[in-house]
């Protein structure tokens, strides 16, 4: 077993970037996620979630910059191919073949092939395995493909949307298998996704991108532990601006609101500081460029 | 990925054989009764009395029929082998199992060529043997339709078609698309070679003939390109009214030779039947060529833009 | 055996609910020195959270000698755990009854004063972290 090295990350990212014609879909791209990571993707649509996780399969080759992956470079080669699974948006699969079909096409094509557990936990969801997968529900079919991606015994995992399409009960079944998944060994996985809440549940590392560019990409509780919510009585804000990032920042005559990234201790004991979830964290970083800060002015207009 | 293929494409496979086997038997049948009807005939040398085709009128039209072959070979195969897998996503899919992208495009246009030259070669062996009977007496071989079906051109064709079907399949990434270029542009060009540019692969024989009624035409089995009737060497164009001191002359035979004696002759331009062979090579070639372009084209896509 | 519930209106971070819930299990009486704690593979196929999460509760219940992770075999249930002795608790309950009591006197409602402890609460975590 090829294991990558712990202190260089399983999934690494340089300077990584890719150009459609003029258009870049992602720029400058950089991150390490260490082994054993479940790493959330976090974007609005056309943020270059599915870009990054192309060029890190190996089906897309990256403009600028560089990529590594359980320690090899991503490209079209058996011995790098063998160490992913990726599962594409929508679910791929030959729609009129049955589950067993797809588990045999597996096991013809990958060296290290082990769907005894799949099949397993497939048998226990009641999924028919000889029955053609364009009958089955979006949820079945979703965990068909985790099962194909999981028995190819991959130290890596690549996961675009894999939820988006499910109900909630679909979703916390997949998410079951996928942390199941995790807990049994060394795996690393990056996976996209809107659903914040499942992200926060599943994840312990998180990448944000917003515009083809990277806002964030650190540990969870980091992340958590360093964004906080100030409000007060409207005065001066220098002083934080200088020390901390300021996300987000909301200001009436009155009184002023900022989603802050701390970079140390908060010395004025006057702000209000409350936490922030997850969903609270991205919102203020995906509002970021989209506007210039907001100045709500409602309650002076009726005064 | 042997497994792979015949997987996914048992069915196609099939039902192209059951296709293939369907137009076997009755082509078989009236082939040896066919063949049979001209050696009793040559031994009873009767064949001049009567017409050899004349009880096969439903076989021939769909001997002549096959000429679609190479376009269905195009877009049930040639569209579909990569188009379909872009279109439902299924190419990423095999794409990040152990087997590089290189190995798959090679494996699918291996299975495609093969299949295409199988079929079409199958297809035209049987009809290029039906038809060996009618070459000997009423048509040409060399001629308009019968070239097309026969030996080697169409197996040109159908790689050709083949080709061009993969490589909308690339470009549109959607199969009704594919299918539907690979047909225009299949007919397209079939027509542009058949009507602009085949009878010019070489320079044709023209030779001047009497003014005979019936010997007035090409050679038998040749590919004709005008037979014109001339005044010293100039075509006459229009309609010909015969000399009044010549319509005089009495029975037809007369009336020919007073007109040749005035200076007209017919004049035919042909491609020779010895040139067959030939033709077939450079039909085959020039369709071959142009179907390793468009190979060429689509792997490059296929290996070099992203899924 | 137990069973963990996670819910996304608590105030604390999964990895804490889980810590609590097991304390409340141990001072319940339900858990008993000797038992085993679910294992990590469990916990996350029935609450589809993050490994980590699990570790790091049962890291902390380690760290406290509640529990003790045996290599390969599970972790396990060594001790109940103490709380401020109930005197202890008593009095710190008095002093907030009176600051509260204070509080609501200079105006403040019931909303308002947990916000301001909560916000406080927030700020000297901050503190002690940095």
């Amino acid at each position: 077993m090829t294991s990558p090295d712990r202190a260089a990350g399983a999934i690494v990212a340089d300077g990584l970037g890719k150009r459609y014609g003029a258009k870049w879909a992602l720029r400058d791209c950089s991150f390490a996620i260490p082994q054993g990571r479940v790493c959330g993707l976090v974007g609005a649509n056309g943020a270059g979630k599915t870009t990054l996780l192309r060029m890190l399969s190996g089906l897309s080759r990256p403009t600028t910059g560089r990529a590594e992956v359980a320690g090899q470079t991503p490209r079209d080669a058996v011995e790098y191919l063998g160490e992913i699974g990726y599962l594409a948006q929508d679910v791929p699969l030959y729609r009129r073949w049955s589950v067993t079909d797809h588990l045999r096409m597996g096991a013809h094509l990958n060296p290290r092939w082990e769907d005894t557990a799949g099949r397993e936990r497939l048998r226990a969801l009641r999924i028919p395995l000889e029955q053609k997968v364009g009958t089955l529900s979006g949820g079945q079919r979703a965990q068909v493909a985790l099962a194909l991606a999981l028995a190819k015994q991959p130290h890596v995992l690549m996961l675009d949307e894999p939820v988006a399409a499910l109900d909630p009960l679909a979703r916390r079944g997949f998410l079951s298998t996928l942390s199941e998944a995790v807990a049994d060994g060394e795996l690393t996985v990056i996976l996209s996704s809107h659903l914040v809440a499942d992200l926060e549940r599943v994840c312990d590392h998180v990448i944000v991108l917003s515009d083809a560019q990277t806002l964030l990409a650190d540990d969870l509780d980091d992340v958590l532990a360093t964004h906080r919510l100030l409000t007060g009585p409207r005065r001066d804000t220098a002083a934080i601006e200088r020390d901390h990032t300021v996300l987000r920042i909301e200001k009436t005559h009155r009184q002023v609101s900022m989603w802050v990234q701390l970079h140390g201790p908060l010395h004025d004991p006057n702000w209000h500081v409350e936490e922030l979830g997850l969903e609270e964290i991205m919102l203020a970083y995906l509002g970021l460029g989209s506007a210039a800060p907001v100045e709500p002015e409602l309650s002076e207009a009726a005064r | 990925m042997t497994w792979l293929i015949w997987r996914q494409h048992r069915v196609q496979l099939l039902l192209s054989a059951a296709a293939v086997i369907g137009l076997a038997i009755p082509v078989w049948i009236t082939g040896t009764h066919l063949a049979t009807t001209l050696h009793d005939c040559r031994t009873a040398s009767t064949c001049g009395s009567f017409d050899l085709l004349q009880h096969y009128g439903a076989i021939r039209v769909i001997v002549n029929l096959t000429i679609i072959v190479p376009v269905l070979v195009g877009v049930f195969w040639g569209a579909t082998i990569a188009g379909r897998e872009l279109e439902m996503g299924t190419a990423s899919l095999v794409w990040t199992q152990s087997i590089t992208r290189r190995r798959w495009v090679a494996i699918k246009l291996g299975t495609l060529f093969a299949f295409a030259i199988a079929c079409s070669g199958a297809v035209s062996a049987l009809v290029t043997w039906w038809s060996n009977p009618a070459n000997s007496t009423v048509e040409s071989r060399f001629d308009g339709p019968q070239f097309d079906i026969q030996n080697i051109a169409p197996v040109g064709y159908a790689i050709f078609a083949a080709a061009l079907g993969l490589a909308s399949g690339v470009a549109w990434r959607r199969v009704m698309p594919a299918v539907a270029t690979t047909i225009a542009a299949f007919i397209g060009t079939r027509l542009l070679i058949e009507l602009g540019v085949r009878t010019h692969y070489m320079s044709p024989v023209v030779r001047i003939t009497g003014m005979k009624g019936p010997g007035s035409g090409p050679p038998n089995g040749s590919l004709s390109i005008s037979t014109d009737l001339t005044l010293h060497g100039q075509v006459v164009n229009g309609p010909v009214r015969p000399l009044q001191s010549c319509v005089a002359a009495g029975s037809r035979d007369e009336m020919n030779a007073c007109m040749a004696r005035a200076g007209y002759s017919f004049r035919n331009v042909y491609q020779p039947a010895n040139r067959y062979w030939t033709f077939q090579w450079i039909e085959f070639g020039i369709f071959a060529a142009l179907a390793a372009v468009l190979v060429a084209v689509a792997v490059l896509v296929l290996r070099r833009r992203d899924a | 055996m137990i069973t963990f519930h996670l819910t996304a209106h608590s105030n604390l971070p999964p990895y804490l609910q889980i810590v609590e819930q097991v304390r409340q299990a141990l001072l319940a009486g339900v858990l008993r020195p000797g038992d085993r704690l679910p294992t990590v593979k469990e916990v996350v196929g029935s609450l589809a959270i993050n490994p980590n999460t699990v570790l790091k509760a049962y890291r902390d219940l380690e760290r406290e000698g509640l529990v003790e992770g045996r290599q390969g075999v599970g972790t396990f249930v060594t001790r109940r755990p103490d709380g401020p002795s109930p005197s202890d608790q008593a009095a710190l309950r008095r002093a907030l009854a009176t600051w509260v009591a204070k509080a609501q006197r200079a105006g403040l409602a019931d909303g308002d004063i947990e916000s301001m402890v909560r916000s406080v609460l927030v700020s000297t975590a901050d503190e002690g972290v940095a």
